[in-house]
């Protein structure tokens, strides 16, 4: 166990706070940090999952590897979804895998904007649709 | 509230490159910290993102020190067993290393870090 694996889970682990209420951490891409067990130290994992098959695919490995490490909330949060067609894809994978879905995150032209310009969606405009679900995201994570 | 006994809740996001992982745990920490929570994002990825994200003008993004290789220190127990604490209590830490951004959620920057005797 190495360098910057060990670290993330001590500080996930350890770097509290007084005062703090919540911590966010920002996952290193892909799943290798989760079979080394660097985030044991979550209370929830979420994992992000575009609707695709692959992404889906690799988000149900992450998911299980997640309760694996006995995190005791882990959650799939769908992104970019345009439209129905795509949410019902999701259900459906979700459902099929016993996958909890906690939000699905419209695709939204003002995210691309964002990235373009260098800024945060929220400061482009604070009530576009991903935005309002992200909004609605966070009333779910703060009652678990 | 789940927790470890400090009442804190350990959200992590993860997911594949370009899966838009970023833009979700920055703009939930910034909309709980809107909320008048106290919010602290690690930045567990290397890039520069999560920093944007949470409204950081690029040129500022770039400037944040990652948190010392050094930040943990090897323990040997009464039995031998190695454990690593952090060199300094997280409060410190956290002063010391970490950035405020616009909407007062406290940025830290993993990089790379490492400790003594890694293997």
């Amino acid at each position: 166990m190495c360098g910057t694996h060990a670290t993330v889970r001590r500080v996930l682990g350890e770097l509290v706070a007084a005062g703090d209420d919540m911590t966010v951490v920002d996952m290193e891409a892909g799943l290798e940090h989760l079979s080394r067990g660097t985030t044991r130290g979550a209370d929830t994992m979420l994992v992000v999952a575009e609707p695709y098959f692959k992404s889906l695919e690799t988000a149900r490995r992450g998911y299980e590897l997640a309760k694996e490490l006995g995190i005791p909330h882990v959650f799939i949060v769908a992104n970019k979804s345009r439209g129905s067609r795509d949410e019902e894809a999701i259900r459906m994978f979700c459902g099929r895998n016993h996958l909890d879905l906690l939000a699905t995150v419209p695709f939204d032209e003002t995210v691309l904007e964002a990235e373009l310009g260098g800024a945060a969606v929220l400061d482009v405009n604070a009530r576009t649709t991903s935005v309002t679900e992200i909004q609605r995201l966070a009333d779910l994570v703060t009652t678990l | 509230m789940p927790g470890n006994g400090n009442g804190v809740h350990r959200v992590a996001v993860c997911g594949k490159g370009g899966s838009g992982k970023t833009t979700i745990a920055g703009t939930l920490a910034r909309v709980l910290a809107r909320r008048g929570r106290r919010v602290v994002a690690i930045d567990g990825d290397s890039n520069p993102n999560l920093a944007l994200t949470l409204g950081l003008p690029f040129a500022e993004a770039q400037r944040i020190p990652p948190l010392p290789r050094d930040l943990l220190v090897e323990r040997i127990g009464p039995s031998g067993e190695r454990t690593f604490v952090l060199r300094e209590p997280p409060d410190e830490i956290i002063r010391t290393y970490g950035v405020r951004t616009p909407d007062n959620v406290m940025l830290l920057l993993m990089g790379r870090v490492d400790h003594a005797g890694a293997g």
